[in-house]
């Protein structure tokens, strides 16, 4: 028997969740009711005003702000509010900056988690739908560079990939603007440029009855940027973003600090707490109690083990244990509910992850059919000490 | 912009992983060595004892796996790590895997070695190895994590393997 039959486990190797690694994790929001509720509660009402969310989320590492994207992606994905006009394209991605990176690293990111395909897609669906593609491009975009640009992606081979390298902000040569018979290159007027014509794709997306959605991670490397004119371009590009006038481009972005203090300085300057709102600014802190804790474990259980399989094997092997805490006993539970919450900076979802891993893999390796509180007491001090 | 995620390393390549880890100042919170055979390192620029006194100095959980030793120089590092409580020992008679892993609290900072080098001073001086460097940022990432679920759960909990030395220092 391996340890994943040892411990009745539903389809998964350990008692790990990671929406990275599976995907189909991402549905698990565990012992966080009224964060949860409010969160969602503020992506609806987003979608009706401005239109799309823009919402930061912050918090200490381990707190769960990843699993927290993830989680709002299944959520619009599967849930979506009656106010989002089509379904949410959501857009995950890592942040990568670093001393010299500026507005175009990060417009370059955004594109390319959109992808050329996509873009060319939608504009195929356009011009399926329309009498005058160039007409309806210039309204979409209100700029007949980008309406140009955007009329090429629908070309193959080099024209189709210059048009594209034109939207991710490269700089193109004489002859390559020649090619697309465009006049500039996108970037040229700045980092506003570029958001407008991201904001003109949204637009586009729109029209295929999607809801154009970043989730963007890691976003505490905004500090990594070092140039005074770098880090201005970045602020602009978030300042455009975050305007009223978007309607058609989403962003939840996640960043690692403790308070809003400890944020990169760029997202929370007044003119972005502004136009973002206070709001949507939301700290996920650590499970505030040991009630909290206690539903946490209980629901990652309840999920992670196969209640049908654990319960028979309860019963045939008359362990003693009851199926809410299964593999603990109930004084091996409550004593790592005691523990995870003595400090409450460390009560941590990963932590409490960490900790059921660490006790089942103590308690496999003395082959015991249950995590017994000698088990606990070994192992929930290094993690929580 | 810099999105590289992975190096070959054709030249000492555990040696590389091992001072990266021992140089870096930033917060590491796992280390992870796999490898059939493992040698205390002694007169290379970083020795297996030394890894181990900054693993106790900074609270980093370390997992070593690796084969029962046969041989003396197997021994003397098996001694080396039974020092340490930091140390998670076991052994699996079936391992072939080299895999290095450093785990930090800031994602993008961790690093993985996986190739032919064991973590002896004969994979250092002598054999010709190869080994793929890969860091935490763009596509690392995933795979970073991949190779960690493996060496902290999946190997870990193999009906063979078994454990040796439990860790008692403070983890992160």
């Amino acid at each position: 028997m391996d340890f994943k039959e040892w411990f009745c486990l539903n389809g998964r190797e350990s008692f790990t969740i990671d929406p990275k690694v599976n995907p189909d994790d991402a549905r698990f929001y565990f012992g966080r009711e009224e964060i949860k509720n409010r969160i969602k509660a503020q992506l609806r009402r987003s979608f009706v005003e401005p239109g799309v969310p823009k919402m930061v989320i912050y918090g200490s590492f381990g707190s769960g702000k990843t699993q927290t994207l993830f989680y709002l992606e299944h959520y619009l994905q599967n849930e979506r509010p009656e106010a989002c006009r089509g379904s949410a394209k959501t857009l995950y991605l890592d942040l990568e900056m670093y001393s010299r990176s500026d507005h175009k690293t990060w417009h370059l990111q955004l594109m390319e988690a959109i992808g050329k395909t996509t873009v060319s897609t939608w504009i195929d669906r356009l011009f399926s739908r329309t009498q005058n593609l160039d007409t309806e491009l210039k309204s979409i975009f209100g700029d007949i560079n980008m309406a140009e640009a955007a009329k090429n992606l629908r070309a193959g081979g080099d024209v189709g990939l210059l048009a594209w390298r034109w939207f991710c902000g490269y700089e193109l040569k004489p002859n390559e603007l020649e090619r697309l018979n465009v006049t500039r290159s996108l970037g040229d007027l700045g980092s506003g440029d570029m958001v407008k014509a991201l904001v003109g794709l949204g637009r586009l997306a729109q029209k295929s009855e999607e809801k154009l959605i970043f989730l963007m991670d890691e976003a505490e490397r905004l500090k990594n940027v070092k140039t005074g004119d770098a880090t201005e371009s970045l602020h602009n590009y978030l300042w455009n973003l975050a305007e009223s006038s978007n309607s058609s481009v989403g962003f939840l972005i996640s960043a690692y600090a403790l308070t809003l203090d400890d944020m990169p300085e760029i997202v929370v300057r007044e003119g972005i707490r502004t136009r973002v709102g206070a709001n949507n600014f939301v700290e996920i802190p650590p499970l505030p109690s040991i009630k909290d804790v206690q539903i946490f474990l209980k629901e990652l259980l309840a999920e992670l083990v196969e209640q049908n399989k654990a319960e028979e094997k309860i019963q045939n092997e008359s362990l003693g244990v009851s199926l809410a805490t299964y593999p603990f006993t109930a004084e091996a539970f409550d004593m790592l509910c005691e523990f995870a919450s003595q400090d409450p900076t460390k009560a941590l979802p990963r932590n409490l992850i960490k900790a059921v891993n660490e006790c089942a893999i103590s308690a496999w390796d003395e082959r015991k059919p249950t995590i017994e509180p000698n088990i606990v007491n070994e192992i929930a001090p290094l993690i929580f000490g | 912009m810099e999105l590289e995620y992975a190096e070959i390393v054709s030249s000492k390549p555990v040696q590389r992983f091992l001072l990266r880890f021992y140089l870096s100042d930033i917060t590491i919170q796992s280390l992870i060595l796999i490898s059939p055979f493992v040698g205390t390192l002694e007169g290379s620029r970083v020795t297996l004892d030394g890894v181990c006194r900054k693993v106790v100095e900074k609270g980093i959980s370390t997992y070593v796996i690796t084969r029962a030793p046969e041989e003396e120089y197997h021994q003397l590092a098996i001694d080396t790590l039974m020092n340490y409580d930091a140390v998670e020992l076991r052994f699996n008679e079936s391992l072939h895997a080299k895999l290095y892993i450093c785990l930090c609290q800031d994602e993008s900072q961790s690093f993985a070695l996986l190739g032919s080098a064991n973590l002896t001073r004969a994979s250092i001086e002598k054999n010709i190895e190869i080994a793929m460097m890969i860091y935490g940022r763009g596509r690392g990432r995933e795979i970073l994590r991949e190779l960690s679920r493996w060496g902290l759960e999946r190997i870990r909990t193999l009906n063979d393997t078994k454990l040796v030395k439990k860790m008692k220092l403070q983890r992160r």
